[in-house]
């Protein structure tokens, strides 16, 4: 995936709230057609509640060993199918 | 496999596990002011009254307020259960909790029935509440998660710690109903290694990785450990209703089962420690000295207990003093000193739009709980600790230093959460203003 689409922000290995801190921070940087990959060791349950409640849309990955959450507008179609492909795959 | 929205709505308001939080301390004073008032004869019987309202404020006031507290932070955002109205279910169990726990204290100082059975009602009525809510948000979220699983446990423990509790506080209450004694043993192991022990482990092996950025307790013990203690737990039940209905003499079989209870306790310490010792990234953290120390303590504390069945040797006060002290104050303070500053942390960020954020700088949460606060907490309660132990071999003037530590330790906690506290409704005032004028 090129990094034109994908922010990606590896928290794994930062400790609460850190890993909260950055993403919120990069959600400021997204632009329309991108998202963000955030790898996290664990799922951030409280991240989903900002998320929503600022127009943000995820998804979680967790087939491999560590998590991965995309990230994109809520608004944004063409990130959401980019998402939705990555994850397919 | 994908999971998408999983929690949405599912985090607790602030308030939900922060009034049990605020509470907390001032039953860490209250106890200090039980100790000042009882006196160093307080050391001497476990069977005083002012020792019962001492255990009694330390056990539910301190340590079960602070994992009530916990329970309902902990479920949604770590176990992912869903508890229906949780902030109303919280009010309504504190309300009578509160007042139950302080009646049942005063109960204990003026040993006076009518106080007995007040708090019998009330905190009967609380903790049943809170089990029923609690075990069935489990049992319907059906978690594979080690941390739901222990906490299911937990749960069933403390079921069984208060229906034990209920017969002893009858005794009381009731004095033709007979004091049933034989029930207090049973009733401590339940409540102090089924109840708050399996829930410090089940919340461990979430929030030690997390928190500390250590790696997964292994498998095998996040899968067995606490299933294995439960066990333990109920074959000690058996023996002992054995022995009170046909007289055996199961001392042996006692041993063997505590033994193994103990060498379970001993793997969970020594994996913990191991574990924190190992981390990945090491960064000063006063909130791992109280967890370092509450460890040690508790290994402490297992030792003690051995001993007295090994030796024949009565050390209940010691062990005691280690489990509550040593083992559960600094944990709860270790907690409540990472816990707090988070929670205000994230509502802050919930609550605040994206303009909001951009404007207005939102605390980080070394300055919501700052380190030196901490370190100063920690260093109040190694001269209470310290002292309280020196008090038991030594004078009386090192006792009545001890309970004025504990009242300060108590008094300093309050002060910072509350400061704490002081700090989100400031910042959630700014946020509506900020609101009403865009």
């Amino acid at each position: 995936m090129s990094s034109e689409t994908e922010i990606i922000v590896d928290v794994s290995e930062l400790p609460p709230p850190k890993p909260m801190e950055i993403v919120l921070d990069a959600l400021d940087e997204i632009k329309p057609g991108q998202y963000i990959r955030m790898i996290h060791r664990m799922e951030p349950h409280p991240l989903y509640n900002i998320l929503m409640d600022n127009g943000y849309r995820y998804k979680v990955d967790v087939s491999t060993g560590l998590i991965h959450i995309f990230i994109w507008k809520s608004v944004d179609k063409t990130a959401e199918n980019l998402v939705k492909s990555c994850i397919n795959d | 496999m994908n999971h998408a929205n999983l929690t949405l709505e599912q985090a607790p308001s602030i308030f939900t596990p922060l009034r049990y939080f605020i509470t907390a301390p001032l039953f860490l004073i209250i106890s200090g002011v039980i100790l000042l008032v009882s006196g160093p004869d307080l050391l001497e019987n476990r069977w005083n009254l002012y020792t019962l309202a001492l255990t009694h404020s330390l056990a539910l006031g301190f340590i079960s307020m602070s994992i009530i507290g916990a329970f309902f932070q902990i479920l949604p955002v770590v176990a992912g259960c869903h508890i229906p109205q949780s902030n109303s279910t919280s009010f309504i169990i504190y309300c009578f909790l509160v007042p139950g726990i302080v009646l049942l204290i005063l109960g204990f100082i003026l040993n006076t029935p009518i106080l007995y059975k007040l708090s019998l009602y009330m905190i009967v009525l609380s903790l049943s509440i809170f089990i029923v809510t609690v075990l069935k948000s489990l049992l319907q979220n059906n978690s594979e998660l080690a941390s739901a699983k222990s906490l299911n446990l937990s749960i069933i423990s403390f079921l069984i710690a208060v229906i034990l509790a209920t017969i002893l506080l009858a005794g009381y209450a009731w004095p033709d109903f007979g004091l049933l004694r034989q029930y207090t043993h049973l009733h401590i192991i339940w409540a102090a290694v089924g109840w708050i022990l399996i829930s410090v482990i089940g919340v461990s092996y979430q929030v030690i990785p997390m928190f500390q950025i250590t790696s997964e307790y292994p498998a095998f013990i996040k899968i067995f450990l606490t299933r294995l203690i439960f066990i333990f737990l109920i074959a000690l039940t058996f023996i002992n209703l054995l022995n009170n209905s046909a007289s055996l003499d199961i001392s042996s079989i006692e041993i063997v089962l505590t033994s193994l209870l103990a060498v379970s306790i001993f793997v969970f310490v020594f994996t913990s420690i191991k574990l924190v010792l190992q981390r990945k990234k090491r960064s000063p953290d006063s909130s791992l000295w109280f967890i370092n120390i509450s460890f040690f303590m508790l290994a402490l504390c297992v030792i003690s207990h051995l001993s007295s069945l090994y030796l024949s040797t009565d050390l209940s006060i010691l062990s005691g003093m280690l489990f509550f002290s040593g083992f559960s104050i600094p944990l709860i303070i270790g907690m409540l000193s990472k816990i707090i500053p988070f929670l205000i942390w994230y509502h802050l960020h919930k609550n605040a739009g994206k303009s909001f954020r951009k404007s207005h700088k939102i605390p980080l949460m070394t300055e919501i709980f700052s380190p030196f606060k901490s370190r100063l907490l920690f260093y109040v309660y190694i001269a209470s600790f310290t002292s309280s132990l020196i008090a038991m071999f030594t004078t009386a003037y090192v006792f009545y230093l001890a309970s004025i530590l504990w009242i300060l330790l108590g008094t300093l906690l309050f002060l910072f959460i509350s400061h704490s506290i002081h700090i989100y409704t400031s910042f959630i005032c700014n946020i509506s203003k900020s609101t009403e004028m865009a």
